[in-house]
């Protein structure tokens, strides 16, 4: 008698492997990920809750509604940093007291559009309703069935954001939205006759639709005013929409076309490479965009990513766009023959490998590995550092950053793969790490500022020290996965 | 997955790759596993016993000790057991799944047919001839593979089996790749002195041959030495065998003739000859096989062509255990083909009907 063989989703598979020292558990068979549908639900409200699921995917909701350690998915707590203080997100479960679980359809719309509470009052625009106000009826309704029926309730009350004086004053906030925020729902792209298919103007359409929408892609793409207001809502709203920004001194590069654009050489096909994986032949992902790509854009279907592809390449160029550029700037761009001349000068001096001055040294003993002498590092592995936008960017925190710190890939649907590059910040002094981030920055073409080691000192004063058993190790697995102080005598 | 384009450091054969360029599991498996919502895993724990059940054709789970010293018992519908081949036999002996062998009376399975690989290499100076020991991959070698068994006629020649002879650059690792003349000190600053007149001036020769197996060669539970559980070690039984070493110096023969041909200015062997016996502290290769062996015949396997366990039919045991004799060749490629034959009837027959796939005959 094997008791587990009963019931088929009970049956376990124990795998015992790497010389006894692991045991794999494995259940067979599928387990579905909306794990609230019970099985009275009808299949039509199963349907209607996958699709709410996907809408809270393609919105990332998660991003700031689940604690970065994930225990309790849409629990609340994390804090948003903004200039006043944190904000902390939620608890949208549907918990009658500590969630949203007393929430009707049209409080539910009301706070995703407007940013009002159920109770009247005003959520901090942290919450993207400026974007989400273009959700049309039938997501929202999706989206509130199920946060109510596909959603665990989590009891515990997300901490209550308290700002400082005034903007704890949220009365304030309807003054905000009454200048800044749009409330009018979602236009569909104008069908400009003749030109191209009905096909590619649905496909255009549902791409500006995410995002818009869903997608709040302007949230962190868009520049914003002197009151936080992002200076366009949507393509109709000016070329500022989408033109590129800075956040916590990374860049945000720019999504509109054109030279001096971050996304100036980006295929439809790299956009969605780069959005389902994190990876393209022309990026690693890194900074904030990581989480947004692992919680979000990893689960979009093609179709959906191909929409949003298309939508992206269709945006001209902005009068601002060079403020925002990571790439070379159209400015400075040499011909394509000058700069593959400045490519292989580069590349050559690294074979060679004669008198070279302590960034170029410092790069093939660091960095060659991987990226190599020609800086083209290798498809979806290792990023580019030739016209890379981040090692390019005005603001070089990103650069210091990703060398001292490492960096490490989302494992997503389609690539697993947490491709790591290892810190540095224990063996460069920042007399060193200054002279290698200046020497990517100013080899094979590219041609940003000079970094100083005063540069590097600051990041990593803002970083704070790093444990000895933690050095050289990805920022991400340091904070996520810390190796074990010490280990049990158990043999 | 992804692999990252290999740089040739030549460190592979004995580390992990930094560059993502070596199919190992951290690298080809695991992330790709974690993605599974029904995939969990335990590191830091040792597997101590499989448990069988009460009815005997079965096993229930396995007892393990986790990171911070508690056993646990994990309640299993399938075990499959897939630990290096060594360990694979002490957990069946330790949990007395399958009759151990008994050399004496010729009777019992477990720990029958232990098998391993002989080896032997050449090292040749070439005073004018500049080699690159620094620029080398795992798979970079070349192999002469005419003398394997059953590509010629061995027997006219006094032994069976057979052997490639290859050539290769790697592993290069500091130190560890270094060649010096015979005589030199191993350290200090004669050393050094020579080291810098040879490096890069050497290439190697070798062959990896085949091992049989034989009645006075097992694997069996130590009477004396337990490890910290209080659980015997394993005791390997072993020494090498005259036909084994006669077909190493046939091969030795041939290499000898490779070497004649190239000139090179001195060069230096490490050959075993007959009379030699097996030496545990001098490192020749990993491949240790057999002890677990598969077969179609219960009273001379453990295990039936599927992998199964003919004594309990919901444990599978993977791995270079199941081989009955050592072929020469590296055994990565077979047991990944095997592992692959067993999870196939595992899920294709197993699953829906659970019992022996294979009748004891």
């Amino acid at each position: 008698m094997i008791p587990y063989f009963n019931h088929p989703a009970r049956l376990a598979l124990v795998v015992v492997a790497l010389g006894t020292t692991a045991v794999a558990i494995a259940a067979i068979g599928n387990s579905d990920d909306s794990k609230g549908i019970s099985p009275q639900d009808t299949p039509a409200d199963t349907a209607l809750i996958k699709r709410g699921a996907y809408l809270a995917r393609a919105g990332d909701c998660m991003a700031c509604h689940t604690r970065e350690d994930a225990s309790e998915d849409y629990g609340g707590g994390r804090p948003i940093d903004s200039p006043f203080g944190a904000i902390y997100a939620t608890n949208i479960t549907p918990d009658p007291k500590a969630g949203i679980g007393d929430y009707g359809e049209q409080d539910f719309a009301a706070a995703l559009r407007q940013g009002i509470r159920a109770d009247g009052s005003y959520l901090y625009p942290a919450m993207p309703y400026p974007a989400y106000a273009s959700l049309n009826d039938d997501d929202v309704h999706a989206l509130y069935v199920y946060f109510m029926q596909g959603v665990v309730p989590v009891a515990k009350p997300a901490p209550e954001t308290s700002l400082s004086f005034p903007f704890n004053q949220r009365w304030g906030i309807r003054a905000w939205n009454w200048l800044f925020a749009d409330e009018a729902p979602y236009t569909s792209l104008e069908q400009t006759t003749g030109t191209i298919s009905p096909e590619r103007h649905a496909q255009l359409d549902r791409g500006r639709y995410l995002v818009q929408g869903a997608g709040h892609c302007g949230s962190c793409h868009t520049p914003r005013g002197m009151f936080m207001q992002e200076k366009a809502l949507n393509d109709q709203d000016g070329d500022d929409y989408l033109a590129g920004s800075e956040l916590d001194g990374w860049q945000v590069p720019s999504l509109r076309g054109g030279d001096g654009s971050g996304l100036r050489n980006w295929k439809e096909q790299d956009l969605v490479d780069y959005l389902a994986t994190g990876r393209s032949r022309h990026a690693a992902t890194g900074g904030e965009m990581r989480s947004v790509i692992q919680h979000s854009t990893s689960h979009l279907n093609d179709e959906d990513l191909y929409s949003i592809a298309a939508y992206l390449t269709t945006l001209g160029a902005s009068d601002k766009a060079s403020h925002a550029s990571g790439d070379v700037p159209a400015s400075q761009a040499t011909s394509d023959s000058k700069s593959s001349s400045a490519r292989d000068a580069t590349t050559h001096q690294l074979t060679a490998a004669i008198s070279l001055d302590e960034g170029a040294r410092l790069y093939l003993d660091n960095c060659n590995a991987c990226h190599f002498a020609n800086g083209a590092g290798a498809d979806s592995v290792f990023p580019p550092l030739v016209g890379n936008a981040q090692a390019t960017a005005d603001n070089p925190k990103a650069l210091i950053s990703t060398m001292l710190y490492g960096a490490q890939l989302p494992s997503t649907p389609k690539r697993p793969e947490r491709l790591q590059m290892p810190g540095f910040d224990w063996r460069l002094t920042d007399d060193e790490a200054a002279s290698l981030a200046s020497f990517v920055r100013q080899s094979w073409g590219n041609q940003a500022s000079a970094v100083s080691p005063e540069q590097v000192a600051e990041v990593r004063r803002n970083h704070g020290p790093v444990d000895a058993t933690q050095q050289g190790r990805p920022e991400y697995l340091r904070q996520h996965a810390p190796i074990p102080s010490s280990t049990p005598s158990s043999n | 997955m992804q692999l990252g384009p290999c740089n040739f450091c030549g460190f592979c054969s004995n580390y992990g790759c930094l560059n993502y360029s070596k199919a190992t599991p951290q690298t080809c498996t695991l992330d790709a596993l974690k993605q599974r919502s029904n995939f969990h895993y335990r590191t830091r724990c040792e597997v101590t016993r499989i448990v069988k059940s009460d009815t005997d054709d079965t096993v229930k789970g396995v007892l393990y000790y986790d990171a911070e010293g508690n056993e646990i018992f994990q309640p299993a519908g399938l075990v499959i057991l897939a630990s290096f081949p060594l360990s694979n036999v002490r957990l069946m002996l330790l949990s007395e799944i399958g009759q151990p062998y008994d050399p004496e009376q010729n009777t019992g399975v477990v720990g029958r047919n232990f098998s391993y690989q002989i080896t032997g290499s050449m090292d040749l100076y070439f005073k004018e001839h500049q080699f690159n020991p620094f620029i080398s991959a795992g798979g970079s070698g070349q192999v002469i593979d005419d003398f394997s068994p059953d590509t010629f006629d061995t027997a006219s020649h006094g032994f069976i089996g057979g052997s490639y002879i290859y050539t290769t650059q790697g592993p290069g690792g500091a130190i560890g790749a270094l060649r010096t003349p015979p005589g030199t000190p191993s350290w200090g600053s004669e050393w050094k002195k020579q080291i810098k007149a040879h490096y890069g001036h050497h290439m190697v020769l070798g062959t990896t041959g085949s091992n049989m197996s034989y009645r006075d060669v097992y694997l069996d539970l130590d009477p004396t030495y337990q490890d910290p559980h209080g659980d015997p070690l394993l005791r390997m039984t072993y020494d090498w065998k005259e036909n084994d070493l006669r077909m190493t110096e046939f091969m030795a023969e041939r290499m000898r003739e490779i070497v004649t041909e190239l000139k090179p200015e001195y060069h230096t062997e490490s050959v075993k000859q007959r009379g030699d016996h097996f030496d545990p502290s001098s490192y020749q290769s990993t491949h240790l096989t057999g002890g677990a062996v598969m077969g179609t015949d219960p009273n001379t396997s453990v295990l039936n062509r599927y992998l199964q366990h003919w004594d309990a039919h919901n444990l599978f045991v993977m791995g270079a255990s199941a081989f009955p004799q050592n072929m020469q060749h590296n055994p990565t490629g077979t047991v990944a083909a095997l592992t692959y034959w067993s999870a196939k009837h595992i899920r294709e027959q197993y699953l829906a009907n659970p019992g022996p796939l294979m009748s004891r005959g």
